[in-house]
C-alpha cells in the first residue's frame, strides 16, 4: 500500500488518524443498535423525531461524494468561475424548502412511491407504487455501484490500493453500522462524516490558495497569463513533419485590424500506434507567465506530439485582441483548417461567471443554462423531480416537525452552495499554479493532490480521513434508502402486510445485504454501463420530470398518465437520442435540446391518455387534498372537501378594493400573525420566501469563492446572501410556526391510517 | 462491449427490476380483491370507508 501518489505523505501519525476516525465512525453508528431494531419506523426514520439539524448534515454529507471534488475541480478547469452555474441546480431545495416538501412531509409516506399510492388511486396507483419501488431498488444498487467505483478511482491514484479496496472494502466497512443500526446508523455517521468532511474542505482549500500565492497573487496570474487552448492532436495515417499552428485575432492599431500569430517553425505528429513519439505533451508552465509580441508559444519548433492525446496550445496574451480563431496546417502552411473560432484571450475569462459559450452554440451556451435553471426552479415544485429528492424525501420524514423539515431542507442545501464556493475559489488558485495540465483526469485530482501535497504531517491523516468519510455517508444513505422501498413498499405493502416490527427489521437487514453485493457487481464488473447508464438515465428522466410536477400541481394528473409517461419516456429517447439522429432523420443534438424535445414529444402522449381516462375518485382525491394541502390546479377537489365540511373555505384575508398605491403597500406587507385556516393556504410569502431562497443560495454560491480572491464583488454578494436569507426567515416563520403546530395535532391520526393502508385494512376508494 | 449494447443491458436490467416490482403489484393488488370479495359476502370485517381525521 501508498503506492500511490499521495501515498508517499502518509506518515505513522496520519495512519492513526485515518484508523482511528474510522473506528468512531462505525462505532458511533452501531451505537444505535438498539434504537434501530425496535420498529420500522426507527430503522428506515428514525422514528420521525430528529431535530433539523441531523436530518441537513445528513444531507450535505450525503450530496458530498469522492466524486464530487473530481466532478466539480474537472468543471473549473474546463470554464473557470462559470463552470459554478453547473452547480446551481441546488437551488431546487430552496423552492421545495417551502412548497413540495410541506406536501410530501404532510403525506408521512415513507417514499415517495407510497407518496403516489396516497396520490392516486385503485389499479393504477398500485402498479405505479410496484414500479417506483423496483426501480428505486434498482437505482440505489447502481448509484452504490457508480460512487464505489469512483471511490476505488481515487484510492488507486491517491493511495495506490487497488481498486477493490474502494469497491469492496470500504463499502462493506459501511454496511456494518447500516446493517445494524439502519438510518440512525446512517444519520448519526453522518454528523461525524459531515462535520469532518466541511471542515476539511475548508481548512484545505485555504491551503490551496495560499499555496497558489494567496489572492492578489492569483488574481494577478489570471490577468497576465497567455492564452491557451486544449486541442485533441488530430489523427494521422504517417508521421507529419510540417505541422503549424496559426491564431487570427481581430484587433491591434486601427479599426478592423488583423492580428496573427503562428508557430515560429515546424512541429511534427506521430500516427496514435508509433511507438517513437517523444512524448512531448505538455506544455512548460512557465510559458504562460512570458510576456511576448503575438505568437504561438506551443508547441514550439521540433516539439513532436501523439496523434489523439490532448495538448495546451499556448499563444501570447494581447490587451485588445477578439474574435480569436485557430487554424491549423499539417502540410507547412498550403492548406489551413479551422480547429476552433470561440478562443478565448488570456485567462482573465476564468474569473468571470458569465462566461457563455454563447446562446446555443459552444460547449457552454446560456439555452443549456436555462434549461437547468427551469429544471432546478419549477422541478421544485414537484416530487421526484430529480434524483437528489428521494435523498430528501427520507430527511424530511425524519425530521419532527413540518418546521424541521423545511429547515432540514434548507439547512443540507446551504452547506453544499458554501462547499462548492470554497472548492471553486481554491481551484481557481491551484489552475494558476498547474495551468499547463491539457489531461482532464490529471486536472480533476487537482484538489486531492493539493490537500496530500501542501497539508502539514498529522493533518494528511485528518484529510484521508475525510475523503473516506464522504464516501461512507453516501454509500450508507443509499443502502438504508434502497432497502427502506425494497421493505416497505415491496415486503410490507405487498408480500408480508400482517408482518411484525421485528420481521421488518430483519426484511430491511436482508435487503441492505441484497444492494451491497448488487453494488460489487456494478462496481467491480461493468463499470463502462455504470458511466454511460448515467447519460441514458438523465436522457430518459427527461420524459417524467414534468409529469413529476405535474401529479403534484394538477388534481386531474391520474396514474394512467403517469405510468404512460414512463413507458413512452424509454421509447422517445431511444427514438430521440439514437435511432433517429443514427438514420439522418433528425440531426444530433446538444442534450439541452433533447431535453426539451422529449418533454414536448412525452406530454403528447401522456396528456391525452390522462384525459381520455377517468380522473382518480373524488373521495379518494379529497382525502389526499385534506392531509397533504397540495399547491396549485385543485379547484374541484378543494371545492368537494370544503361541501364536506372538512377544511375552511378560502381562510386568506379578503381585502376591499383599493387604489394602486394602497395595493402596492398591501404587496410588500408581510402577515406576521396566523390563523391555523390561513395558514394552510399558500399565499404570496411562501412564493417571497422562495425567491429569497434562490437569491440567497446564488448569491452565496458567487459570494464565496470571490470573498476568498478578496474581490469586492465577492463580500457584496455575501452581503446580499445574508439580506436575503434573513429576510426569508422573517417573512416564513411566523406562517410556518402555525402551519406546523396545527399539523402535529393531526399527525397521529394520520400515521395510523397510513398503517392501515399499508397493511391493507382499510378500502381506499 | 459497445456503448450501445452497454446501455441497452443496463436499462433492460432498470426496466425488468421495475416490472417486476410492478407485477408483485398487480398480484397483490388482486389478491386482495378476491379477500375483501370473500370478506363483504361472509357479512362480518367488510372494509368500509373512512374520513381522514382533521
Amino acid at each position: 500500500m501508498g503506492g500511490g501518489e499521495a501515498g508517499g505523505y502518509l506518515s505513522l501519525a496520519d495512519w492513526a488518524w485515518l484508523i482511528a476516525f474510522l473506528i468512531l465512525m462505525i462505532g458511533t453508528g452501531l451505537a444505535f443498535y438498539r434504537l434501530a431494531r425496535r420498529s420500522e419506523a426507527e430503522f428506515f426514520l428514525a422514528g420521525r423525531r430528529l431535530p433539523w439539524w441531523l436530518p441537513a448534515i445528513s444531507v450535505f454529507a450525503t450530496h458530498t461524494a469522492p466524486d464530487t471534488a473530481i466532478y466539480v475541480t474537472g468543471l473549473i478547469f474546463l470554464y473557470g468561475a462559470a463552470g459554478l452555474w453547473y452547480l446551481i441546480f441546488t437551488v431546487w431545495v430552496a423552492v421545495s424548502a417551502f412548497t413540495s416538501t410541506r406536501i410530501f412531509r404532510r403525506s408521512l409516506a415513507y417514499t415517495i412511491a407510497e407518496w403516489q399510492n396516497l396520490r392516486f388511486g385503485g389499479l393504477g396507483a398500485e402498479m405505479l407504487r410496484g414500479w417506483f419501488a423496483g426501480w428505486q431498488f434498482f437505482m440505489s444498487m447502481f448509484v452504490l455501484g457508480w460512487v464505489s467505483a469512483a471511490m476505488g478511482k481515487v484510492c488507486a491514484a491517491l493511495f495506490g490500493w487497488p481498486p477493490w479496496v474502494g469497491v469492496v472494502g470500504l463499502t462493506s466497512l459501511c454496511a456494518v453500522y447500516v446493517l445494524a443500526a439502519g438510518y440512525w446508523g446512517v444519520v448519526v455517521a453522518d454528523f461525524q462524516q459531515g462535520v469532518i468532511a466541511f471542515a476539511v474542505i475548508l481548512v484545505v482549500s485555504i491551503w490551496a490558495i495560499l499555496a497558489a500565492g494567496g489572492p492578489a497573487s492569483i488574481i494577478h496570474k489570471f490577468e497576465t497569463m497567455n492564452s491557451a487552448y486544449t486541442w485533441t492532436v488530430p489523427e494521422v495515417p504517417a508521421r507529419l513533419d510540417r505541422c503549424l499552428l496559426r491564431v487570427e485575432a481581430n484587433g491591434g492599431k486601427g479599426a478592423g485590424g488583423q492580428l496573427t500569430a503562428r508557430s515560429e517553425g515546424y512541429f511534427t505528429i506521430e500516427p496514435a500506434a508509433s511507438k517513437s513519439a517523444s512524448g512531448d505533451q505538455a506544455t512548460p508552465a512557465e510559458l504562460y507567465q512570458q510576456a511576448k509580441d503575438f505568437k504561438v508559444l506551443f508547441p514550439r519548433p521540433g516539439s513532436v506530439l501523439r496523434a489523439g492525446t490532448q495538448v495546451k496550445v499556448v499563444w501570447s496574451r494581447l490587451s485588445e485582441a477578439s474574435n480569436l480563431k485557430l487554424w491549423f496546417s499539417p502540410d507547412g502552411g498550403a492548406t489551413w483548417k479551422l480547429v476552433s473560432d470561440r478562443l478565448h484571450n488570456g485567462q482573465a475569462w476564468r474569473l468571470d461567471p458569465f462566461g457563455f459559450s454563447g446562446w446555443a452554440g459552444g460547449e457552454f451556451p446560456l439555452a443549456w443554462f436555462l434549461t437547468m435553471l427551469v429544471m432546478a426552479i419549477l422541478g421544485g415544485l414537484g416530487v421526484g423531480t430529480n434524483s437528489d429528492w428521494f435523498v430528501e424525501a427520507q430527511r424530511m420524514q425524519s425530521a419532527d416537525t413540518l418546521k424541521s423539515a423545511t429547515f432540514a431542507m434548507l439547512g443540507g442545501g446551504l452547506p453544499i452552495v458554501l462547499r462548492n464556493g470554497i472548492w471553486v475559489g481554491a481551484i481557481l488558485g491551484l489552475f494558476t499554479l498547474t495551468p499547463h495540465i491539457a489531461s482532464t483526469t490529471q486536472a480533476e485530482m487537482s484538489w486531492y493532490l493539493a490537500g496530500f501535497r501542501y497539508l502539514p504531517v498529522g493533518a494528511v491523516g485528518l484529510f484521508a480521513a475525510a475523503i473516506i468519510a464522504i464516501h461512507l455517508s453516501t454509500v450508507s444513505t443509499r443502502l438504508n434508502l434502497g432497502a427502506m422501498y425494497a421493505t416497505r413498499d415491496l415486503y410490507h405493502h405487498y408480500l408480508r402486510p400482517q408482518a411484525g416490527e421485528r420481521e421488518l427489521v430483519w426484511a430491511g437487514r436482508v435487503s441492505t445485504l441484497l444492494l451491497l453485493l448488487g453494488s460489487f457487481a456494478y462496481g467491480l464488473m461493468i463499470t463502462q454501463i455504470t458511466e454511460w447508464l448515467v447519460f441514458a438515465m438523465w436522457i430518459m428522466f427527461a420524459g417524467v420530470w414534468l409529469p413529476n410536477v405535474l401529479q403534484v400541481i394538477w388534481w386531474r394528473f391520474n396514474a394512467w398518465g403517469y405510468l404512460s409517461a414512463w413507458v413512452s419516456s424509454l421509447i422517445l429517447s431511444w427514438l430521440v437520442v439514437w435511432v433517429l439522429p443514427a438514420y439522418g432523420i433528425l440531426p444530433a443534438m446538444p442534450d439541452y435540446m433533447e431535453f426539451w424535445i422529449l418533454l414536448g414529444l412525452g406530454a403528447l402522449v401522456y396528456v391525452p391518455i390522462t384525459l381520455l381516462t377517468k380522473p382518480e375518485s373524488m373521495p379518494h382525491l379529497v382525502r389526499f387534498y385534506v392531509m397533504t394541502r397540495p399547491i396549485g390546479w385543485w379547484g374541484p377537489v378543494k371545492r368537494e372537501a370544503v361541501r364536506q365540511g372538512l377544511i375552511a373555505a378560502s381562510a386568506a384575508a379578503e381585502h376591499p378594493p383599493a387604489a394602486w398605491p394602497q395595493r402596492l403597500v398591501r404587496a410588500f406587507k408581510f402577515k406576521r400573525s396566523w390563523t391555523p385556516a390561513q395558514a394552510e393556504e399558500w399565499t404570496k410569502e411562501d412564493a417571497i420566501a422562495a425567491a429569497l431562497g434562490v437569491i440567497c443560495f446564488t448569491a452565496f454560491s458567487f459570494g464565496v469563492p470571490f470573498a476568498f480572491l478578496l474581490r469586492p464583488t465577492g463580500f457584496l454578494l455575501l452581503g446580499v446572501a445574508l439580506a436575503a436569507g434573513t429576510l426569508m426567515l422573517r417573512v416564513i416563520r411566523p406562517k410556518l410556526d402555525a402551519v406546523s403546530a396545527e399539523y402535529e395535532k393531526k399527525q397521529a391520526g394520520y400515521l395510523a391510517r397510513l398503517e392501515q393502508l399499508v397493511r391493507w385494512e382499510q378500502a381506499d376508494e | 462491449m459497445n456503448k450501445n449494447l452497454a446501455i441497452v443491458l443496463g436499462m433492460t436490467i432498470a426496466y425488468l427490476a421495475s416490472l417486476a416490482g410492478m407485477f408483485i403489484a398487480m398480484w397483490a393488488y388482486k389478491k386482495r380483491g378476491r379477500q375483501a370479495n370473500k370478506t363483504a359476502k361472509g357479512g362480518t370485517n367488510a372494509p368500509g370507508r373512512e374520513q381522514p381525521p382533521c
